[in-house]
């Protein structure tokens, strides 16, 4: 499974949106607003989320700003952070 | 017609100092006392700073004008009160013996205060390791404005007001209504508040919790400090100030508050219910925005709350008006900030001075409004404060320079000291419009009345409870919002507990039931009171801990755990937009919310009224239930929503009749007065919302009369009463027996304290 699938499913099943498949969602998608709809909350428990699964540490908003901009960003990020570590 | 409470007293403990003048010290001379959590740790990679106050460790509890009989059973919360609560009453010129014989109420906000996050107990409790329920009796005997009351011996009604963030500014608008009421003649207002690990991480997990000391409006804000501490005012009559003599430091002119009905934790981003809260507390002052001298601003220096309330400071007041923000001498103090920034706004007022707001350095124009860079000399006669919280409560107090000398009243204090019951009647009438229900008994009016009707069976689900004992069977009366996707898109429920969903069926079901459209939604109030919150959500919050870690605590069940989190999401989801607020005190609870829905319709801050009383039920509860006296008590743990839409008499079609007086009884002869208010009434349900369920004063009940208990039904619950009144609005409605020919019903509970609480239900028409 690829890590954007992965993440995919992951945010439907711990964000709790019953009404999405992972299927139904396109890597280029906005979390937030249009895409899958997530709220500033959601933000804030996808940060937790990121650290609990993968270990990886999101310190602001504004960090946090630039890894959901899409299920592609947030991939990035995370291979990014774990080339790095 | 406007009315001001006189503030005749000042009372504040926090990280600044131990009492005011010690805090405006502090202030004045710019000094902060911001470091790391004293009393506990994290493990996570930042520290961040907290304002811890100085209260030691046996909190002086010895000097109270009674005494503490377990020191070591009070909490830092209540002690926190209890302080800045006898610095109040000294400076007013309250000694014990007024206390004692002058009709003295409390009402205090508070989070920490009632909520039981004990984490060492609750990791041995989910072990099985039997833990002692210490820390559950403690925080039984810790209900901030009970706690006071016991302490202080006072005999005026008790409320505990748990609206988040803005607890402390609603806590101050309930005692002032209090005292328009004549329910009372002194208030002791304001709130309590102390540090805590849960808080703790919820606030840094929210990402609103700052590495550095806060600055409040700066263009580099990066979030708040949590502090702790407590701010008390007494407030009273003019009358009563004039009687006892009491100087009048300044008035409580006017309050308002509104909810933004938009999000759970972020502020509606033009902050459309802080606009109308500050316009509701002007008009109800009766002054413009430019006779406002300064404002102590929320100012928690987080990103979004400091713009959004900027910007409506902005564009509300004329440019120039002096904003501060004392948080940056005290932190934020959640439910205690309302009321320790009530102090030190009265004191400013007097002092015509303002503190620099500590941290500021740089404007942001993103804010619209620049706070005090340094301690600024001020010419004001009036000063407002605000705050904002969680699930979209605006809250706002005006204050007023007292307008001069009075001369002392000769005449003899009304005192009650020579009478042995003290009696609250909030006599006006409400009329009940719809009602919706969620027990054991099914969802909706309709399945309540066929159940009682037909003697059915509730829903009973036996949970086996692991004691030192062994395991014992709790049988616990289950309630099961089904249908709830009938009112609301299944997005929508994603992150509602089951508490909250009970909340929301019931309210759904109220309004559906009374066939009206809510007109306009800024005049629909909302006020819910709850014995122990969301505690399912309070400890889910808590197993992300003990699961995952301190670095993974779940930011949205922190949100959800906030008691006013079934209002406000109540709110949100019926678009009301008008007052909202929650009330948290034990078996007391429903007496607060019925008075505040009376008040909020008398003073017309709402023309409609959702009233809800709930509480849900989880292990934690049958656990404790278990160890004490449980085989001998009738008390069995009930879970149950009721919800009530009211709305002035004569205005709208009844279809329930009407509440027509709210009877609390305090002291020695409450028992008597009881019944003689219970023999002018057809027949009498007995509430069960403490362990005297269904056991109020046998020999004293007219035998003539009929008295039920309905507890078998539904269970108990510190908010049972709420059940109780649909029964009683059900069988005037349709007679069914044992209450058929009733034209007037009470219900009545009888507290722990052996105070008594009755509801008096008459059919329309009749008295």
């Amino acid at each position: 499974m690829s890590l954007e699938h992965e993440l995919k499913a992951m945010i439907i099943s711990e964000l709790k949106i019953e009404d999405l498949t992972p299927e139904e969602v396109k890597d280029s998608d906005p979390l937030f607003g249009e895409g899958l709809g997530l709220d500033s909350l959601d933000a804030v428990e996808l940060v937790l989320l990121i650290q609990k699964h993968y270990k990886i540490e999101i310190k602001d908003m504004e960090e946090a700003r630039l890894a959901f901009a899409s299920i592609q960003a947030l991939a990035d990020t995370i291979r990014a952070r774990q080339a790095l570590a | 017609m406007s009315f001001a409470a006189a503030v005749t007293g000042l009372g504040c403990i926090c990280a600044a100092g131990e009492n005011l003048p010690r805090v405006m010290a502090a202030l004045y001379a710019g000094e902060r006392r911001c470091a790391p959590p004293r009393d506990f740790t994290a493990e996570l990679d930042t520290v961040y700073p907290v304002f811890n106050c100085g209260l030691n460790e046996n909190y002086e509890l010895f000097n109270s004008p009674t005494a503490i009989r377990h020191p070591q059973s009070v909490t830092r919360t209540s002690a926190l009160a209890l302080a800045a609560a006898r610095e109040a009453c000294a400076q007013a010129g309250l000694d014990g013996e007024q206390l004692a014989t002058l009709r003295v109420g409390v009402c205090l906000g508070t989070t920490v205060g009632c909520t039981l996050n004990d984490e060492v107990f609750y990791r041995n409790f989910k072990q099985g390791a039997g833990p002692a329920i210490a820390p559950i009796q403690r925080y039984l005997a810790n209900n901030p404005a009970l706690f006071l009351k016991q302490a202080l011996g006072l005999r005026g009604p008790a409320a505990t007001v748990a609206n988040a963030c803005s607890s402390g500014t609603d806590a101050i608008g309930q005692a002032r209504a209090w005292l328009r009421a004549g329910l009372c003649d002194v208030v002791l207002a304001g709130g309590a508040d102390e540090l805590s690990r849960i808080p703790y991480l919820g606030f840094v997990h929210l990402l609103i919790a700052s590495p550095e000391p806060c600055r409040p409006f700066d263009r580099a804000r990066r979030g708040l400090n949590l502090g702790e501490g407590a701010g008390v005012l007494v407030l009273e009559t003019a009358e009563s100030a004039a009687r006892r003599g009491a100087c009048v430091l300044a008035e409580v002119a006017g309050y308002g508050c509104a909810n933004d009905a938009w999000h759970p934790t972020a502020p509606h981003p033009e902050g459309k219910g802080l606009r109308r809260a500050i316009d509701s507390a002007l008009r109800d002052a009766g002054i413009e925005p430019g006779a406002i001298g300064f404002i102590n601003a929320h100012g928690t220096s987080t990103p979004d709350n400091d713009k959004i309330e900027g910007r409506v400071l902005g564009a509300l007041f004329p440019a120039g008006t002096p904003v501060v923000s004392t948080k940056a001498y005290t932190g934020h103090t959640l439910g205690a900030a309302g009321g320790i920034e009530a102090v030190l706004t009265v004191q400013a007022l007097l002092d015509q001075r303002l503190p620099a707001t500590a941290g500021f350095a740089e404007s942001d124009p993103d804010c619209a409004i620049t706070p005090t860079a340094r301690n600024t000399e001020i010419e004001a006669t009036a000063a407002l404060s605000d705050s904002l919280a969680f699930g979209g409560n605006n809250a706002v107090l005006v204050f007023r320079k007292d307008k001069g000398q009075r001369t002392k009243d000769e005449q003899d204090p009304k005192d009650i000291g020579k009478s042995s019951v003290s009696v609250r009647d909030a006599a006006s009438t409400m009329a009940i419009l719809g009602i919706g229900t969620v027990s054991a008994l099914g969802c909706g009016v309709a399945s309540l009345a066929e159940a009682l009707r037909r003697n059915a069976q509730p829903a009973i689900q036996t949970h086996a409870i692991q004691t030192a004992r062994g395991l014992v069977n709790v049988p616990v009366f289950t309630a099961t919002p089904e249908g709830l996707d009938r009112f609301m898109p299944k997005r929508s429920l994603r992150r509602l507990d089951k508490f909250v969903r009970l909340a929301l069926l019931a309210s759904f079901l109220a309004v559906e039931d009374s066939g009206l459209e809510l007109p306009d939604r800024a005049r629909v109030g909302v006020v819910f009171g709850t014995g122990y919150g969301p505690l399912g959500t309070t400890f889910e919050f808590q197993d992300t801990i003990i699961n995952d870690g301190d670095k993974c605590a779940s930011p949205t069940a922190f949100a959800g755990s906030v008691h006013n989190a079934p209002a406000s999401q109540t709110a949100i989801a019926l678009g009301l937009e008008g007052p909202c607020q929650t009330l948290t005190t034990f078996g007391h609870t429903a007496e607060g919310v019925l008075q505040t829905a009376e008040a909020w319709l008398r003073e017309g801050l709402a023309d409609l009224v959702l009233a809800g009383l709930g509480d849900e039920f989880h292990p934690v509860g049958a656990y404790a239930a278990t160890h004490m006296d449980f085989e001998q008590c009738s008390w069995r743990p009930g879970e149950m929503f009721s919800a009530f839409l009211l709305g002035r008499p004569g205005e709208r079609e009844e279809k329930y009749g009407n509440i027509a007086a709210i009877h609390a009884l305090d002291g020695a002869d409450a028992g008597h007065a009881a019944a003689d208010i219970i023999a002018r009434h057809d027949a009498v349900i007995l509430s069960a919302s403490s362990r005297r369920a269904g056991r109020l004063d046998a020999d004293l009940l007219p035998s003539d009369r009929t008295a039920v208990d309905y507890s078998s039904f539904y269970g108990c619950s510190p908010t049972a009463l709420g059940m109780d009144l649909a029964a009683a609005a059900l069988a005037l409605q349709d007679g069914a027996p044992p209450l058929s020919a009733s034209a007037a019903l009470a219900c009545a509970e009888c507290h722990e304290d052996g105070s008594r609480t009755i509801v008096s239900l008459i059919k329309d028409g009749a008295q």
